[in-house]
């Protein structure tokens, strides 16, 4: 199974262009698709979700056409999707809430949808909160009881947007390693901003900006990016930095500030240091943004 | 239907080659889910419950004014309409959230399913329903059991009619709301339409709290989503209303259909997200639906035309023909589709010459054939008239027309001649309401000869000069009337008797209206037996103003309010003491008795008036427009309406049966009774206090504006203190009965002239 997407292109209403001619494959596994905000990635998943039309270009889904009403339902029926702002409903009970999803895809009989419910509390580590409203949840949890509605059925393609923003730290990991246990077997788009989600768990991804495909490989070719770029300059207190300079860390101790410098070597006494996929990515945007 | 969307949902191009797992077949569960999942979120939204509490509050709208003094035939439709009034305000709060269900990202998580718009919009409008259909319910339930307990007024219509009526209303609503949905994906600008539309619409149904509004009754409007005007009788129910209000909320529900089937259909349109798997369905359904609506809304129309009132030909000319002589056979079977069949030979005289045209008043509905020496005459119908060719009989300028009709039919009534709205009578030269009325199969009255007798034209009682013979057959009997006919000619039960085994009332007849049953039954059997007859029956009937009798029956109104209220209204006080609503139940008995009797100019019996006359009678009235209505006037019984009443002040007819009445159920009534009740006449003064009394008595306490009633009431008592109660009114029905004419002065002196003893009216004494 893979996805193909040649030449897409989305243009709004008043004219803003959210992706301009992007072409890319995808296949198996976990896939991150990695961008600044405004990039154009929520408008990607949603055409792979069928909930978006494209204005030119096509977009295959295990050789289904997205455009095509008639191919949107099959391509439905493998599609596991979780969006940025999942609508749970605050009044059903978790298992509610899962078992009315089930029967939208196709589960008819009570004790399925119940079974395929207790099934994926327990694989999202819900199985206490089953008779839980969901309002009374946290943001962890709604978004695990997310990702158990998206994984109803057993999708082929899951397409999960942006799933980590705004979660404490150990429920990002959380998520995280239920994201990469599930990817074992299908495709598994993760579409996000942070950097680390990526490096976690994709061994495969895509950089979006401005609409545009930056990049399209492995996060050590993406880390490689930066090779030889990433510089530590250690500057006394009482200095400041080089407005030239790209600085993308700075932490102030005792014997000063230590910077941490993307770009050409910013002083003589600068160390170069080993490139992290952050260094990569932001090398990347640099290379496509005009500093000011 | 699921081989179909397999069908369509095959691959196309490039995917033939790949092992497609099949979508499963998921509608119809998806359907159910859907609308489970909508019953589930609104009845645990804190807004439904605030909602039924809010819709349920207004059950005090209906009860505060009306419930505690009773007005029994009002109570179902009040209360029917105040709760569409607030649950139609009230609905965008329940219904928006589903409608809105897959608006924005919310919807994103549905729409990526199988899902498709219809079976999410035929799911959501089925949980729609599976919360509104047992809310409504259960509020109409709550404001039975509340009539039930607080007025003693329940009946069943409002459970029998009012859900269907209710949810053929709130089908609209919902349907506009599904489309203004389509419009505005905000709340604000929906609330802020639907507030100017609902402020519109009961402006136009009279307020919050009903009214008088336009010439017409607002049931004849296809915007009369209250059913404003509607009267549901304990009784019978709809009666004459029914194929108005069926076709009325038939167009509403099949209109608010429509727009969710324009809803289903469109949605996709506005949100491009949603998409149709049978994309046809939806324009296949909206293109029947609107079909529909415009068959129903004909249909509605079309009703609405019928119910209007029939015209007498501008032709007409009135007292064109004298009827010599009479003799009409009619059966009444009241079960069949012709209740009524009659055959008549009439010998009539042409006043003017020479007339090609025999025009009879005669009611749509009766059909008629003529025949003169063995001729067939042609004959056409015009509004409420029939025309019968005399072109080809050669008759005489002084020859008499012997003819014979043969008439059957059911007499229609257009329901435009009802107009209780708010259960008030209208003044009777100021509406086109004449009193009387009928309907068949379930129940059936008839109170003036006019009605349903086919006569010529006249300004005069519908009787023959020289000889007049009238055979009815009716319940296996038959009797045979010479001289004036009965003007209430037949009165049958309504669905069920109640436990006394004269009384037939409705099904579910308030508290109030058993008692006053009850009571005229009473006072019936005893005034009957004095006068040496066998006690009536009393049935209670919708569409009465009034109390009327034949020997066999008496007839009262099943709610008080419609007319008369000062006189007949105590009978029914479910307040008073018992031998007070018994007084109340013996005046009624005797009014009825009065009424059936009476030949004055002003009783019931004189059905036809000159144009000029009612326009004689009163500065306005029903003369202007395009036609005539000349089968118009019956007055308010002989005593005249409550508004004749104000409009004379002090000084009642001279044929005012009021003082009557009231002294015959007072010597019918207890001792002490009849006591206390001369006591207080004796001290009226005209003051507040005097006024207080009389209501607590159960008196009409306009009383105090009559000093003349008063004082003839006095002098009747202190008549029959005389001579006995029960001898006077045995020699005051012989002389009510066979007097020329029936007003006071010759009343009186038939009484003196028969029992030896004046009746001193200058001695009576009381209000001065």
């Amino acid at each position: 199974m893979k996805i193909s997407i040649n030449a897409l292109t989305k243009t709004f209403p008043k004219g803003v262009r959210a992706l301009d001619g992007v072409s890319l494959e995808i296949g198996a596994g976990m896939f991150g698709l990695l961008g600044p905000n405004g990039a154009g990635k929520t408008t990607l998943m949603s055409i792979l979700a069928t909930l978006a039309k494209p204005t030119s270009g096509t977009v295959n889904v295990d050789g289904w056409d997205v455009s095509d009403q008639n191919q949107q339902w099959l391509i439905k029926n493998i599609l596991g999707y979780l969006p940025q702002e999942p609508g749970i409903y605050p009044e059903l009970t978790s298992s509610e809430f899962l078992q009315y999803m089930a029967t939208l895809k196709g589960f008819h009989s009570r004790q399925e949808r119940r079974a395929e419910a207790d099934r994926l509390l327990a694989v999202v580590g819900l199985e206490d909160y089953g008779d839980r409203r969901t309002k009374t949840l946290s943001g962890g949890m709604r978004r695990r009881l997310g990702i158990a509605q998206a994984l109803i059925g057993d999708p082929r393609l899951l397409i999960v947007d942006e799933p980590t923003a705004g979660l404490d730290p150990a429920e990002r990991v959380r998520f995280r390693t239920l994201l990469a246990s599930i990817a074992a077997d299908r495709i598994v788009i993760l579409s996000t901003h942070i950097v680390e989600d990526i490096a976690a768990t994709s061994n495969d991804l895509a950089v979006l900006n401005k609409g545009r495909l930056l990049f399209r490989g492995s996060p050590a070719e993406l880390t490689s990016y930066a090779d030889g770029s990433v510089w530590e300059v250690l500057l006394p207190s009482g200095l400041g930095a080089d407005a030239s300079w790209r600085v993308i860390a700075s932490i102030t101790d005792q014997g000063g500030t230590r910077l941490r410098v993307l770009g050409r070597k910013p002083a003589q006494d600068a160390v170069e240091l080993k490139p992290n996929l952050e260094d990569g990515y932001m090398r990347l945007l640099a290379e496509h943004t005009p500093v000011h | 239907m699921t081989d179909l969307m397999t069908d369509l949902i095959q691959p196309r191009g490039g995917a033939a080659d790949h092992p497609a797992r099949a979508p499963r077949r998921s509608f119809w569960p998806a359907v159910l889910g859907t609308a489970r999942l909508e019953f589930t979120l609104t009845t645990r939204s804190l807004a439904f419950w605030f909602v039924q509490l809010a819709v349920l509050g207004s059950t005090l709208l209906v009860l505060m004014p009306d419930g505690f003094s009773g007005s029994f035939l009002r109570f179902s439709s009040q209360q029917l309409r105040q709760f569409l009034a607030f649950a139609l305000l009230l609905l965008p709060l329940l219904a928006w959230p589903g409608l809105q269900r897959l608006q924005g990202e919310r919807g994103d998580l549905v729409l990526v399913t199988t899902h498709d718009n219809v079976a999410h919009a035929l799911g959501t409008m089925l949980g729609m329903f599976s919360w509104l259909v047992p809310a409504t319910l259960l509020q109409l339930l709550a404001r039975w059991l509340m009539g039930e307990l607080v007025g003693g007024q329940a009946n069943w219509t409002l459970l029998l009619y009012g859900p269907g009526l209710a949810l053929a209303s709130l089908t609209l609503g919902l349907g506009f709301l599904a489309f203004l949905s389509l419009v505005w994906r905000r709340i604000l600008p929906v609330l802020l339409v639907w507030l100017g539309l609902w402020v519109l619409t009961l402006y136009g149904a009279g307020g919050l709290l009903g009214g008088f509004v336009g010439p017409y009754m607002p049931l004849f409007s296809s915007w009369n989503v209250f059913y404003e005007g509607l009267l549901l009788s304990p009784a019978a129910g709809l009666v004459m209303a029914q194929p108005l209000v069926t076709k009325l909320a038939i167009s509403l529900a099949v209109l608010g259909l429509a727009l969710l089937a324009a809803w289903v259909a469109l949605a996709p349109s506005v949100d491009s997200r949603r998409a149709n798997r049978r994309r046809h369905l939806p324009t296949v359904a909206l293109l029947v639906a609107l079909s529909l609506v415009v068959l129903t809304q004909a249909g509605f129309q079309r009703e609405v035309s019928a119910q209007q009132p029939a015209m007498t030909p501008r032709s007409t000319e009135l007292d064109a023909w004298r009827v010599m002589a009479s003799e009409l056979e009619v059966a009444i079977d009241p079960r069949s589709d012709a209740p009524i069949a009659g055959a008549a030979t009439m010998t009539l005289r042409a006043a003017g010459g020479v007339q090609d045209v025999l025009t009879l008043r005669l009611r749509p509905g009766i059909h008629l054939s003529a025949s003169s020496n063995g001729q067939e005459l042609s004959v056409t119908r015009e509004g409420d008239s029939v025309h019968v060719q005399l072109r080809t009989l050669d008759l005489g300028p002084d020859a008499d027309l012997e003819i014979q009709l043969a008439f059957e039919g059911a007499p229609q009534w257009p329901y435009s001649d009802h107009r209780f709205q708010t259960g008030g009578a209208f003044p009777v030269l100021d509406s086109n309401q004449p009193i009387t009325s009928a309907f068949f199969n379930d129940a059936g009255y008839l109170l003036r000869d006019g009605d349903w007798r086919p006569w010529p034209w006249t300004t005069e009682p519908l009787i023959a000069e020289d000889q007049d013979v009238l055979i009815i057959r009716a319940n296996s009997k038959v009797t045979r009337y010479d001289g004036p006919a009965p003007q209430l000619l037949v009165a049958l039960p309504p669905r069920r008797k109640s436990d006394h085994e004269k009384v037939i009332t409705g099904t579910d007849p308030s508290a109030g209206l058993l008692a006053a049953t009850h009571n005229v039954a009473a006072g019936a059997e005893r005034l009957w037996e004095m006068l040496g007859e066998a006690a009536p029956q009393v049935v209670a009937l919708p569409y009465l103003p009034d109390v009327y009798a034949n020997l066999e029956t008496v007839v009262l109104p099943e709610a008080y309010d419609l007319s008369h209220d000062l006189q007949v209204g105590a009978a029914y006080q479910r307040n008073m003491a018992p031998e007070l609503t018994a007084r109340a139940g013996y005046v009624l008995a005797a009014r009825a008795w009065l009424n059936g009797n009476a030949r004055h100019p002003r009783a019931y019996a004189e059905a036809t008036v000159t144009r000029s006359a009612i326009q004689g009678a009163n500065g306005f009235g029903p003369g202007a427009g395009s036609g005539y209505r000349l089968l118009q006037l019956s007055s308010m019984g002989p005593l005249g309406s409550r508004w004749s009443e104000l409009w004379h002040g002090a000084d009642p007819s001279l044929h005012a049966i009021e003082p009557f009445a009231l002294w015959i159920g007072m010597e019918l009534a207890e001792p002490d009774v009849r006591r206390n009740d001369l006591a207080s006449l004796r001290q009226l003064t005209g003051d507040a206090s005097s006024l207080l009394e009389l209501r607590q008595r159960g008196l009409p306490w306009n009383l105090t504006r009559q000093p003349s009633t008063v004082a003839l009431v006095l002098a009747l008592s202190d008549w029959s203190d005389a001579i006995g109660g029960e001898e006077a009114v045995r020699l005051f029905a012989q002389a009510y009965t066979t007097t020329e004419s029936q007003d006071h002065e010759n009343l009186l002196a038939a009484l003196e002239s028969l029992s030896g003893i004046p009746v001193a009216l200058d001695r009576a004494g009381g209000l001065q």
